[in-house]
């Protein structure tokens, strides 16, 4: 990010702060200062005005307690698997003295997959989307895995060599640990080797030749 | 005690601070157990004296990751994440394309922002949801649309065209209704209220932002005096566009008077 938009940011975080100072929502003198202190900001401070009004108005009904739907459910599931992602990349490129961006790629690369981009990737690696989640969830011993299929899925998922290294190297993910309803956090298994994954994914034998003999 | 907040006010340095009531909550909620500030956090009422303010939320849940407590991150996280896509339902418009698919990458983005907190990363983002959380979100929320938009370059263009005039009579009392909404008006008849609330929040974008700055803030439609802030020079537009939408959004409102 360059010196200006950064400079521009940071007056806009100062500008909305001020904002914020103003309850429920400010009135038009409030308002006109704030867009004469900030006339660069006018349009954005005009925008979050209208937008603290409408939540002003919105206290005054009565809230209906909403069930989470299903799509909240696989939302807040799909955020928290990606929150654990990116902490266990941090963690690790602590660990490792390995750059977060670097590890993070691949952990970004995975979370973004949907369902069928994760059949894609599996198709495309000759394997399932079985497969692709016990890569994604690193339940697959690194130090198991032929060079010549990390490279291919460096590959695949547009990810650095080195990324794909550091993001293997770490402990298995639980996907979505947050949302277990025990009081007990779910253990993780031993990460199983290479072929024991390969052969326990419920790929064709071709498929299994084919990676075993990378 | 809550841990002070970091960031810092560019003009003068000093440090964000939160309000005095949301400093005092976190300081109850702080020695409260897990059990009950999750089943605090589940209260959507916000009348509720039990309710617990997603400022506060903010900050339990970054206490918890500080102290790596998982279990405390892990109950409590989702349930600002839960709150945080209720909001988006009702904010990002269905008809933006790939509408679903928006919502999650907003909220993958809010939790990825709780992962790099305190790391080398973090821009002190989370600061200022802990000092005004629907207006911090909001932003957080429309950068993120505002983007998707521009991709696909679907732009919402208000009719502004002088001969565009309504015919239909304004109903007074809506008006008058209308002048009630920020508080300063004697509000008995609550189901009027309600439903003129709700009509406002559908209205076009144009209409109704018309609508709340000259009705709601107070502002003037325009002005001849140079320099003064209007509610057409915050919508950079002319004071007769203003005119027409605030005439559009009116009559829609005042269909409510004769439907109530």
């Amino acid at each position: 990010m360059n010196t200006d938009s950064t400079m521009v940011r940071t007056r806009l975080d100062d500008a909305l702060y001020a904002l914020s100072q103003a309850r429920p929502a400010p009135d038009a003198a409030a308002l006109e200062k704030l867009v004469r202190l900030y006339p660069e900001h006018a349009r954005e401070l005009t925008t979050f005005a209208i937008e603290l009004a409408l939540d002003a108005l919105d206290d005054d009904v009565d809230c209906v307690v909403e069930t989470p739907s299903a799509e909240t459910n696989a939302a807040v599931l799909d955020a928290m698997s990606h929150f654990h992602n990116q902490l266990y990349s941090i963690q690790q490129a602590k660990e490792h003295n390995v750059k977060p961006d670097i590890a993070a790629s691949v952990a970004n690369s995975f979370a973004a997959l949907d369902r069928q981009e994760m059949r894609s990737l599996g198709t495309r690696l000759h394997a399932n989307t079985v497969f692709v989640m016990k890569l994604r969830d690193r339940l697959i011993a690194a130090d198991t895995m032929p060079i010549g299929f990390k490279q291919r899925l460096a590959e695949e998922i547009r990810a650095p060599f080195e990324a794909v290294l550091a993001y293997f190297s770490g402990g298995s993910i639980v996907s979505a640990p947050a949302y277990y309803r025990s009081d007990q956090k779910p253990q993780v298994g031993e990460k199983q080797s290479f072929e024991e994954a390969v052969r326990s994914s419920g790929l064709t034998s071709e498929q299994q030749s084919y990676l075993l003999s990378l | 005690m809550a841990q002070p907040l970091s960031k810092t006010k560019e003009d003068d340095g000093t440090r964000y601070t939160r309000f005095p009531e949301v400093e005092a909550a976190i300081d109850i909620a702080l020695c409260q157990d897990l059990e009950t500030i999750s089943q605090r956090a589940r209260i959507r009422n916000s009348k509720s004296p039990q309710h617990m303010t997603s400022e506060c939320l903010v900050h339990l849940i970054r206490h918890a990751r500080r102290g790596s407590d998982d279990h405390a991150l892990n109950t409590l996280l989702p349930l600002l994440l839960e709150r945080c896509h209720a909001n988006l339902n009702k904010k990002v418009d269905k008809d933006i394309p790939n509408a679903a698919m928006v919502r999650r990458d907003i909220l993958r983005d809010l939790s990825a922002l709780f992962a790099i907190d305190g790391s080398s990363d973090d821009k002190l983002a989370l600061d200022f949801f802990e000092v005004r959380f629907n207006l911090a979100f909001a932003r957080f929320r429309d950068d993120r649309v505002g983007k998707v938009i521009a991709q696909h370059a679907r732009e919402v263009e208000f009719p502004s065209s002088p001969g565009d005039t309504v015919e239909q009579e304004i109903d007074n009392e809506v008006v008058v209704r209308l002048a009630d909404l920020n508080g300063s008006g004697d509000l008995d008849e609550g189901l009027f209220r309600k439903q003129v609330i709700e009509a406002v929040k559908a209205l076009p974008t144009g209409e109704r932002d018309a609508v709340l700055l000259v009705h709601y803030h107070g502002f003037q439609i325009g002005s001849d005096m140079p320099g003064e802030v209007t509610a057409a020079t915050l919508c950079n537009v002319d004071r007769r566009t203003i005119q027409n939408r605030l005439t559009r959004g009116l009559a829609k409102l005042s269909k409510l008077r004769e439907q109530a």
